[in-house]
């Protein structure tokens, strides 16, 4: 039993007392405090210590629940409804879930009746009165149709994200607005393909052209006959004004409710719309324009499509291409938009010149993840003219950058040449003159899936050094060459000027054939360390770094090598570095190398280590950890890289 | 202006008052006490030990901004910056830093408070239910009937 703390303290001096003393559960605002930094698994083991802790701990489990398998046990029903309000996300998976659900209420009240009846009812019989009011993540996988979302949505008042996977019930319609109607909540939105795939009948059916006289919506033959369409949109208007309660309005007042407040065009609070796979649905870019025209708040956009003209054998009649005209109607559609993500589809490139017209059309954005594409230092120009941001102030005694742009003559000329046709054609053509203020700075970027390495190094380098407003960078393998990180007439640093970035996600090219000097010399075997010293260098002015991730080669991970200039890096969270010198020598080296990191980084809590797993090497530095009371920082493969 | 402040072993420790101000009970008493300052205000449950640690930590953190109370349930996945000071501060043995824990939830120094807490979720992190019975010297006392019945939450908990 717990340790009476009262009795414990009385008269002994602090030397004398043990951490028993120290009871958590003897105050419940201090463990309040503690939970809060508590995961999931250390609260599991915490609720298996003892009777008292487990009647603390367990309703925290609940903090995310998965519907699978194991709900078949009778006891979980009762444990579900006790904790019901603690659950902040909810999953539902597989169609199996919902069989298991109902076996399970038979079993546990033993009424045969209750075989009939549809499972989902009895969950939300169990949520109403619960009032879910912590639930912000609703994951819903396999077997879904309109009347389960349509009755369970309005239900959650606080949901402010629904993620739907793996749904293959065609003949089932699941409409994108009508889910929005029914969680008006909702800030984002994740569809994979099924979803997709219904999106268009639904929303045409639910958007029909208005005619002068039809008040009442259409009744949807996919929706059972306790929730059509007017009284969601009546149980919507009751969750406004914070009621729970289950409609039971008349016909009539149905109507006339929709009558009134069913506008033509949606003024929905979504910011983030996720859609995968477009190419498998008949949607045309009007529909898809229309839809994001309803949601003005969007922020955030995911669109995944193989293009019919990037051969697709999808049928023709409906097609959504990424033409530039698209482009610039997307950009009125969404005024808000700052994140992008567009994927043309497998195996498919994006042209080079739809990336330009993005960089263009949407001038506030500030997240941009690169698709598969020949993305090439044109594109990477362009960026840099517009959306470099303005050089942070106080960096007034780093070298003069070099002039720009420093691309191959070829690419030069051959944008010269772009500019003066698109000067011809448009006559107020930003290209030639930038306004600065009207673009905002790309804080993020993602170009990992160029197609090639398009990007040359020189270019990466000049914009990590012009880019001080740069808080994520994911890159592919090999892309700085370390020379390209010297001044090689004065053999000095030529420092980035991304101070502010919190990811990094590099490789180096370490390629001898390609190395001319460093610091002025020229290459030999010795002065290997002083590349790795280039690059620590260049590393630890980012004391910002949250997760530093060096792909395939990079330097050293030893302290001969510089490794201890990274100890700026005070927030630095993630480490994965690749380099390490395997034979026997080095270990000791290796362990004193990690030994450093615990020390210094006091937030480090994973590190990617190529040669982790389960070898005796991997327990001794776990051990060791464990004696520093670094528990806390686990010990990861780089599953990703082969020597 | 200064505070003196009584631990509950009978020593007074003088400090400045927004020092001790960063003790919401104290911050209370002394609008409550405002008349009767001459007096040391007395802490029962902090002993001296700690009550120097306390002050040791306040002092160096009287200019901070004070931090909001609020309950973010994802306030544990941002990264607590910790300076160098507050490294050096959080070397100290586990007894001690949980008396130290007790200290600032008793004076309710609230920034304290959280590092302590941070410092003790580390140390119970990844740890097993017998450890933890270890480290708080709490008794097993489930039935194996009991026992039998958690097994499941096990099953459905694990991810």
């Amino acid at each position: 039993m717990l340790i009476d703390k009262d009795k414990d303290n009385e008269g002994c001096s602090t030397e004398e007392r043990s951490p028993a003393s120290f009871s958590p559960l003897d105050l419940p605002e201090l463990l309040h405090n503690l939970v809060q930094f508590l995961d999931r698994h250390t609260i599991l083991q915490a609720s298996l210590v003892s009777r008292a802790w487990h009647r603390f701990f367990s309703p925290m489990l609940f903090r995310e629940v998965r519907f699978e398998d194991w709900t078949r046990d009778p006891t979980f029903a009762d444990q579900f409804r006790k904790n019901v309000a603690q659950v902040v996300t909810l999953e539902w998976i597989k169609w199996r879930a919902k069989r298991r659900w109902r076996e399970l209420l038979v079993q546990q009240k033993g009424q045969l009746e209750q075989q009939q009846q549809h499972c989902l009812e009895d969950l939300t019989a169990i949520m109403i009165p619960a009032k879910t009011h912590r639930l912000r993540l609703l994951v819903v996988q396999g077997e879904l149709d309109l009347r389960f979302l349509t009755t369970i949505l309005p239900r959650i008042p606080t949901l402010t994200c629904l993620r739907i996977e793996g749904c293959f019930i065609w003949q089932k319609k699941i409409g994108i607005r009508e889910i929005f109607q029914c969680s008006q909540s909702l800030l984002s939105l994740d569809c994979d393909n099924s979803v997709a795939l219904q999106f268009d009948d639904a929303f045409v059916e639910q958007n029909p052209i208005p005619s002068t006289s039809a008040g009442a919506p259409e009744p949807n033959p996919a929706v059972a006959p306790t929730a059509t369409p007017g009284t969601i949109l009546e149980e919507c208007m009751k969750i406004h004004q914070q009621s729970y309660q289950v409609s039971t309005a008349s016909a009539s007042d149905a109507i006339a409710t929709g009558s009134e407040s069913q506008p033509h065009h949606l003024q929905l609070p979504t910011q983030r719309l996720r859609i995968l796979r477009l190419h498998k649905i008949s949607l045309s870019d009007q529909e898809l324009i229309r839809l994001v025209q309803e949601c003005p708040q969007l922020e955030e956009l995911f669109l995944h499509q193989e293009s019919n003209a990037w051969g697709s054998t999808i049928s023709a009649t409906h097609q959504w291409n990424w033409f530039a005209e698209f482009v610039t109607d997307l950009s009125k559609a969404c005024p808000k938009l700052v994140r992008l993500h567009l994927t043309p589809g497998c195996f498919q490139s994006l042209p080079e010149e739809i990336l330009l017209k993005v960089l263009e059309a949407f001038p506030r954005l500030h997240t941009l993840e690169v698709p598969y594409s020949q993305f090439s230092d044109r594109t990477m120009c362009e960026i840099l003219r517009t959306r470099a941001g303005t050089p942070a102030t106080g960096t007034s005694n780093i070298a003069p950058l070099p002039p720009l742009p420093s691309l191959p003559l070829e690419i030069s000329q051959d944008l010269q040449k772009q500019q003066q046709q698109q000067q011809q054609q448009q006559q107020h053509h930003q290209f030639q003159t930038v306004d600065t203020n009207l673009y905002r700075a790309l804080t993020s970027i993602d170009i990992s899936r160029l197609k090639g390495i398009g990007v040359s190094s020189t270019m990466l380098q000049t914009f990590m050094e012009r880019s001080p407003q740069l808080m994520h960078f994911r890159g592919d393998e090999q892309m700085i060459q370390i020379e390209d990180m010297v001044l090689q007439d004065v053999g000095t640093l030529r420092p980035w000027a991304c101070t502010q970035l919190e990811t990094l996600i590099i490789g180096f090219q370490y390629y001898q054939d390609r190395i001319r000097c460093c610091y002025g010399r020229s290459y030999s075997e010795d002065n290997i360390n002083d590349k790795d010293m280039i690059v620590y260098q260049q590393l630890s002015r980012l004391t910002r770094l949250r997760t530093l991730s060096i792909l395939k080669d990079g330097p050293a991970c030893k302290e001969s090598s510089g490794l201890r200039t990274l100890s700026a890096l005070q927030v630095l969270q993630s480490f994965r570095i690749p380099r390490w010198d395997m034979d026997a020598t080095s270990q000791s080296e290796q362990l004193d190398a990690i030994r450093w990191m615990a020390q210094t980084w006091i937030c480090l809590q994973e590190l990617h280590l190529s040669w982790a797993g389960n070898t005796q090497q991997t327990k001794e530095i776990r051990r060791m950890l464990r004696d520093q009371g670094r528990t806390n920082i686990e010990i990861a493969p780089i599953d990703d890289y082969g020597w | 202006m200064k505070v003196t402040l009584e631990s509950s072993d009978g020593q007074v420790f003088t400090v400045d008052k927004e020092v001790a101000e960063l003790s919401v009970i104290i911050k209370e008493m002394l609008v409550i006490e405002q008349a009767n300052q001459d007096h040391p205000i007395p802490l029962l449950n902090v002993g001296a030990v700690e009550l120097a640690k306390v002050i040791e930590y306040c002092e160096h953190h009287r200019n901070d901004p004070t931090i909001d109370d609020d309950e973010d349930y994802d306030s544990r996945k941002k990264p607590i910056e910790m300076d160098d000071w507050d490294k050096q501060f959080t070397i100290v043995n586990k007894e001690m830093m949980f008396e130290l824990i007790l200290a600032a939830n008793s004076m309710q120094v609230k920034p304290l408070l959280h590092l302590g807490c941070r410092y003790a979720a580390d140390i119970v992190k990844r740890m097993s239910p017998t450890e933890i019975r270890d480290l708080f010297q709490i008794d097993d006392d489930f039935t194996p009937e009991e026992q039998d019945k958690i097994e499941w939450e096990k099953q459905w908990t694990k991810l």
